[in-house]
């Protein structure tokens, strides 16, 4: 299925529009703090093959860390959480008192206990992801019904095939759209955990190295980096659940 | 030999009365059975019991001579809810049971131990019953673009494709309307005298076991012992609902149920 060429043009013509806003507005404010973007991208440009690219790899390197910690321990629990009553009588009040908790209140309980180190950042990101996709884990497994169960068990699926056949397959959407739409925290709270005690990340850049500095236009690049670092692990977790969850994309015919 | 026998089953859930007590009953190859009765009466745990996803707290089950412990790969089971894989196109719901069977191998368990995955006539075995189950074309959808009735259709196809020796079915058509409902009676009704499987068909419909079942088991509210069983020679007829014993033969079957409650 192909998009007919004006749809193509669109997101196009908003970047436009945007790019156009933000030059009327450095314009009409003429102050170092909003330099337009003709000053500004060609810089972003330039610096991502330098400091800055360095920078937004540090970065990608603590979500991606962070995103494997947690898809890695709250998938299974979630799991054991959705299919076990008993499991959920007994946990379900610790879940339902932290999940609305803003975790980045916990930055200094985690520096204190773990040390002011890339390890203690990542496993605060990874503690934000970790509660959205342990909720919706957990409710994607308790929707599988007693009999979905029983009836891929009589075609003679075990343990092991209903984990590749059933659970799995049931989970990995969940687990994407629990990424997709917490990315956007984890990466403002990357910046937050980034600006204390490291040398790397665009946290630090974009406040230590640019913004306390007066460096402007470097400052605006460190945040397009981060904005592309957004947008790419979205585009990118998108691009997979695609992959992997085509029948999210039909439209129902009913 | 007898393809079900059951030896004094004892079977309740806690805090209950037992359902079944000291419950015989052998089921010959080939024959169509229904199972009938009130809601909570224990048919649906019967089936279950023979399909080896319950055990029984004494006596046992053997299919085809042999002790059930666990649900055996040539049984198929089909329930009221169809049970299909909602992330999965009709073609690959219908497929799951030879792919879980490829999936371990003929280890005796999980798949019969003569099994042997064969590409080219697994793939004729599954065009074959999405024509006969009326699901060509279907193949690319998911189950939430299907009616209920193909649904059901692709969960009948699932099972059958695995050519089980014994059919148990909990209650298969009573989430359809009448008109499908008849439908699928009938092709059930046909099909089991073209492939002679061996039928366990739970129902609550009285023209339903009438249709299906040659022997119509009646349980009961309370504890289960001795089974009550009506023969029903209309089901081997070509078209039962339209013969003139039809009616009679409901009549006696709600009369049975009146006196075995």
């Amino acid at each position: 299925m192909r998009l007919p060429r004006a749809r193509l043009l669109e997101p196009f013509l908003g970047l436009a529009m945007l790019l156009l806003a933000w030059q009327a507005g450095a314009s009409a404010m003429a102050k170092p703090i909003l330099p337009g973007p003709l000053t500004v991208i060609p810089l972003f440009l330039k610096d991502l093959w330098g400091d800055l690219g360095l920078h937004f790899l540090a970065s990608s390197g603590r979500v991606i860390l962070a995103i494997l910690i947690a898809v890695c321990t709250a998938a299974p629990l979630g799991l054991v959480l959705g299919q076990s009553p008993r499991a959920h009588a007994l946990f379900s009040p610790i879940i339902t008192l932290l999940y609305p908790v803003p975790k980045i209140v916990f930055l200094p309980v985690i520096y204190v206990l773990m040390g002011i180190s890339d390890f203690s950042k990542i496993f605060l990101i990874s503690l934000i992801l970790f509660f959205q996709i342990l909720v919706v884990v957990r409710d994607e497994a308790a929707s599988l019904t007693p009999e979905l169960i029983a009836s891929v068990r009589s075609l003679g699926a075990g343990r092991r095939a209903l984990f590749r056949f059933v659970y799995l397959p049931a989970t990995l959407p969940a687990i994407l759209t629990a990424l997709r739409v917490s990315v956007g925290t984890a990466v403002a709270v990357l910046f937050i955990a980034e600006q204390a005690l490291t040398q790397w990340g665009l946290g630090y850049y974009i406040v230590v190295e640019t913004y306390q500095v007066l460096r402007y236009p470097e400052m605006y690049a460190g945040i397009l980096a981060m904005g592309l670092l957004g947008s790419l692990l979205y585009g990118f977790i998108r691009i997979i659940e695609r992959k992997f969850a085509p029948h999210l994309f039909i439209k129902d015919q009913e | 030999m007898s393809m079900v026998c059951i030896q004094n089953l004892c079977f309740g859930y806690p805090g209950k009365p037992p359902l079944f007590e000291h419950f015989s009953l052998d089921i010959p190859r080939g024959e169509s059975w229904v199972l009938i009765g009130p809601s909570g009466c224990g048919k649906s745990t019967l089936l279950s019991l023979v399909a080896g996803l319950k055990k029984p707290s004494e006596g046992f089950i053997a299919i085809e001579g042999r002790r059930l412990t666990r649900p055996r790969p040539e049984s198929g089971l089909v329930f009221q809810d169809h049970g299909l894989l909602p992330w999965a196109t009709v073609a690959a719901n219908v497929a799951l049971g030879l792919k879980i069977r490829s999936y371990y191998g003929a280890d005796g368990r999980h798949a019969p131990l003569q099994w042997q995955a064969d590409p080219q006539a697994q793939a004729h075995t599954l065009s074959l019953w999405m024509q006969r189950l009326g699901l060509e074309g279907k193949e690319p959808l998911y189950p939430a673009q299907l009616s209920r009735g193909q649904r059901q259709r692709a969960a009948i196809a699932r099972t059958l494709v695995m050519n089980p020796d014994l059919l148990l079915m909990d209650e298969p058509f009573s989430a359809l309307d009448p008109p499908i409902r008849e439908e699928l009676q009938g092709l059930m009704a046909d099909l089991g005298r073209e492939e002679a499987i061996t039928r366990i068909t739970v129902t609550h419909d009285i023209a339903e076991a009438v249709i299906l079942g040659e022997k119509i088991l009646l349980a009961h509210t309370g504890t289960n012992q001795k089974p009550k069983i009506l023969e029903n020679p209309l089901a081997l007829e070509k078209a039962p609902r339209k013969h003139p014993h039809f009616n009679p033969m409901c009549d006696q079957v709600r009369q049975a149920m009146g006196d075995a409650s």
